[in-house]
């Protein structure tokens, strides 16, 4: 009997990893914002075909670009002791947030004034395969640096600002 | 032991609880499914 249920044990285990893996790549494929292909049987790398820009050339992979990363210069501490909201690029939330303050960015002077180095870098740190550029943070940065709220909400949606049910939240075309 | 790996007797034990296993694969499905969300969801930050 023991035996009799342990080869069943095994089965729904069986039937169980199976399930996973087959829920996971149907989440990656059907699930996904708009249309997101899979790049390969195994993991992650996925195209979201609607994001903010078409796809930019992949430019994340470590060993081709090690070379040309750059680690931007970060501060100790806000200026003034008091940070920008950087939830307001689209793309960040309080996780991304806060490992930004601990790479030492506080402003959205700061990020808008990466380099296409730095953002490599700043893109390989985090493991974002390319979204820094796709999202284009140090343009959202720019305009945010520069009070440009209009044209912020225009291209990147409501980016902090409140929403039409009084909710504030990031840039609502990269975000849901 | 090596009845345990004999494929022809043991599918019998799936054909008896196809259901059993079944709701093993729907349950495996599910989670699968919520995990790839939370992932994407912690990527987001």
């Amino acid at each position: 009997m023991s035996h009799y249920l342990l080869e069943l044990a095994l089965w729904m285990l069986l039937a169980f990893f199976i399930g996973c893996i087959i829920g996971y790549l149907l989440r990656l494929m059907i699930g996904g914002e708009g249309a997101v292909t899979l790049e390969a049987a195994g993991d992650v790398p996925l195209k979201v075909a609607n994001a903010v820009e078409p796809i930019a050339p992949k430019t994340a992979e470590p060993a081709k670009n090690a070379g040309k990363m750059e680690r931007p210069k970060g501060i100790s501490a806000a200026r003034g002791g008091k940070a920008d909201k950087l939830q307001r690029i689209s793309g960040v939330g309080p996780k991304n947030e806060k490992v930004l303050h601990n790479l030492g960015f506080f402003h959205f002077d700061q990020i808008a004034k990466w380099t296409p180095e730095e953002v490599e870098w700043v893109d390989d740190h985090l493991k974002f395969n390319g979204r820094i550029k796709r999202e284009q943070w140090t343009k959202q940065c720019k305009l945010l640096a520069a009070g440009k709220e209009e044209e912020f909400a225009k291209l990147f949606g409501t980016g902090g600002m409140k929403n039409k049910a009084g909710q504030t939240q990031s840039g609502s075309r990269t975000r849901k | 032991m090596s009845e345990l790996f004999n494929f022809h007797d043991t599918w019998i034990v799936v054909e008896q609880n196809w259901w059993l296993v079944l709701a093993s694969l729907a349950l495996g499905i599910w989670v699968g499914w919520v995990t790839c969300v939370r992932k994407n969801h912690t990527a987001q930050g």
